[in-house]
């Protein structure tokens, strides 16, 4: 809460979950995807690695 | 500290740096290793900035990602094989996570700041997807 925004910002813009989708387009979002196997095993994917389709 | 090393911290920003503190530390080796980290770190970054969409998938916080965690059970990241399309359900935990991080909260509210930096360990819609913020904030005010 109350994180530092990673991208520069209009004054205007207050929505977090706005700021959060344009973090992901700059691919500054701080990040990783950690993803399980059942054997307990994982891989981890930062997200600027992985793409992104927008519906 | 050799010549690259230090270039390549006047070069890059501070997550880099950091990122090469941190290698410097979990590999605890000598300063031709270190070399050879941040020659990975710029070739990385370089690829990163001029990359397009699947020319990310090397990038310099992977070779970050690498390096800070010392854990077996980590599949290194040459041989992850998940796509690397993200799932709409790594989009929304993603997007859902750091809007809570970025929310405003006042001063003396009972909310307990100090926790954005902190692994996040809900479990959410998938099961298997788990989502960790990969450094410390910086900004503290708790």
């Amino acid at each position: 809460m109350n994180a530092p925004p990673t991208i520069e910002l209009d004054d205007d813009t207050t929505n977090p979950l706005e700021i959060a989708r344009r973090e992901l387009e700059a691919r500054t979002l701080p990040l990783l995807i950690r993803r399980a196997y059942p054997d307990g095993s994982y891989e981890e994917w930062h997200v600027s690695e992985l793409v992104t389709v927008i519906q | 500290m050799s010549e690259i090393d230090k270039e390549q911290r006047h070069s890059i920003g501070g997550i880099f740096v950091s990122l090469l503190r941190r290698r410097a530390i979990a590999s605890s080796s000598s300063s031709s290793t270190q070399t050879s980290l941040a020659m990975d770190l710029l070739a990385g970054s370089l690829g990163h900035l001029g990359g397009s969409l699947n020319g990310g998938l090397r990038t310099e916080v992977l070779e970050f990602t690498e390096s800070a965690t010392a854990d077996p059970r980590r599949i290194p990241n040459e041989q992850r094989r998940t796509s690397p399309l993200m799932t709409k359900y790594e989009l929304s935990r993603v997007l859902g996570t750091r809007a809570l991080q970025l929310r405003f909260v006042p001063r003396g509210s009972l909310a307990p700041s100090r926790d954005a930096g902190v692994e996040v360990h809900a479990l959410l819609t998938c099961p298997h997807v788990y989502v960790m913020q990969h450094e410390r904030s910086t900004d503290d005010r708790a």
